[in-house]
């Protein structure tokens, strides 16, 4: 009696441990801008989530397009979850698209750096002005992704008037290729540099 | 709506190339797939353990859809740091979110196995096959779904040649204890035709031992069944004869 008595006292430790530790998971990944549902998994399972604790906490993108980036994404977000929109996809190349337009928006960012650290020491330095035509092309490749976002907005809005289909995965792959193209071109003008 | 498109992407992203949901930085695949990837392992192995549960029918069917999840999640979650200090040991240079995200994908792919092949289980069952067949088949579908879902994690993993060999036979052989006695305690799954329904039975022995007494059951033989609490679990008074 004694003996199933304590056995049951330490299932139930560990048990309540175990939920104990899940809850702080939970909350240490809410506060780290970590999704609902994973923190709501690291509830029950949270073994397999704590390599999400070691990974950076979401800094403020700080490029200088993060702005613009982010309210295009939202925006688009938002308007393929509309009610308006039934039937149009929340597809994993928006993450993917808005995750590279964040890393070409901070390559911009350090780019931008660096003209004004090297450019206010020494003006003529050889090269600043290649520097600043690949980056104002790469700028003007990032907006024209971010107009694409735009224009693919207004393209579901006018299919949930006309009814006619929008390829909108279609889109937002030829967006990412549009970046990816961005890179190729950086590769192609500085073949040796690696 | 979408939340289904996004499960069925998933789900046949598991069965086809399960290998792309662990590519990249295993930190965002985790978060991008990981709660799916818990949801698809758990309604896949409530399905399973559903359709074991209707062996003995009536509450039996609830029980072991409830613990059929139990049995797939525990092992992993009790030895994933393992796994990663056995790859690590054998030289296999992997970090804790690599081995979580490559145990959750294997885990859930092969509960989806599991689901997808519970038919025919279901059609087994409905032969009225005898209660000791019937375990063995349940066995039997959980090695080979658990082989699936072991195969799925060492393809994850890096690492190649006699390092990342050694440490998969290793980390099988964890798993495989943990799984296995798991299973013991957790059952039953299946329950005896005669026998009380219940949601656990009380704690006796271990795995091995009851395989053993198993075997020798569907051979005929129905001796070895006085199990004996060991160790922790041990209860002389209750044992005493």
């Amino acid at each position: 009696m004694i003996a199933s008595a304590s056995l049951s006292g330490l299932w139930l430790a560990v048990g309540g441990g175990y939920v104990l530790v899940g809850a702080i998971v939970a909350l240490r990944l809410a506060s780290r801008q970590a999704s609902r549902a994973a923190a709501l998994a690291a509830v029950a399972c949270w073994p397999l989530m704590l390599p999400l604790l070691s990974s950076p906490s979401s800094a403020a993108p700080s490029g200088p397009l993060a702005a613009r980036i982010e309210q295009c994404a939202r925006e688009l977000r938002a308007t393929m979850a509309d009610p308006a929109a039934a039937d149009v996809p929340v597809v994993d190349d928006l993450d993917d698209l808005v995750r590279d337009l964040q890393q070409a928006d901070e390559r911009l960012g350090m780019v931008d750096a660096l003209v004004a650290d090297v450019g206010g020491a020494s003006p003529a330095v050889a090269g600043l002005e290649a520097l600043r035509g690949a980056r104002a092309r790469a700028a003007a490749e990032v907006e024209a992704v971010l107009d694409g976002m735009v224009e693919l907005r207004l393209s579901i809005g006018l299919r949930s008037l006309a009814g006619n289909a929008v390829p909108v995965q279609d889109r937002l792959v030829d967006l990412r290729a549009r970046l990816g193209a961005l890179d190729e071109i950086a590769q192609f003008d500085h073949p040796r540099q690696s | 709506m979408t939340a289904s498109i996004g499960a069925l992407d998933t789900c046949a992203r598991l069965l086809r190339e399960p290998v792309s949901l662990g590519r990249g930085d295993p930190r965002v695949s985790l978060e991008k797939y990981g709660p799916l990837l818990l949801a698809v392992a758990v309604v896949s192995a409530a399905v399973f353990g559903g359709v074991v549960g209707t062996y003995r029918g009536g509450v039996q069917l609830v029980f072991a859809a409830v613990k059929l999840p139990l049995l797939w999640l525990i092992p992993i979650l009790v030895t994933l740091p393992a796994v990663r200090a056995l790859h690590r040991v054998c030289g296999v240079d992997v970090d804790y979110g690599q081995v979580a995200l490559a145990a959750l994908v294997g885990t859930a792919r092969a509960a989806l196995v599991l689901a997808v092949a519970s038919p025919a289980l279901w059609l087994l069952y409905s032969l009225h096959v005898g209660y000791h067949v019937a375990v063995l088949a349940l066995c039997g579908s959980l090695v080979a779904a658990g082989g699936v879902g072991l195969h799925t994690t060492a393809r994850i993993l890096p690492g190649s040649g006699a390092g990342k060999a050694v440490a998969n036979m290793l980390a099988v052989a964890a798993v495989g204890v943990v799984f296995a006695q798991s299973g013991w305690v957790l059952r039953p799954f299946i329950a005896r035709p005669r026998a009380e329904v219940s949601f656990m039975r009380t704690v006796e022995s271990d795995v091995f031992s009851s395989v053993a007494a198993s075997w020798r059951s569907a051979r005929g033989d129905y001796t070895g069944w006085d199990a004996r609490r060991q160790g922790l679990l041990a209860n002389p008074e209750a044992d005493s004869p």
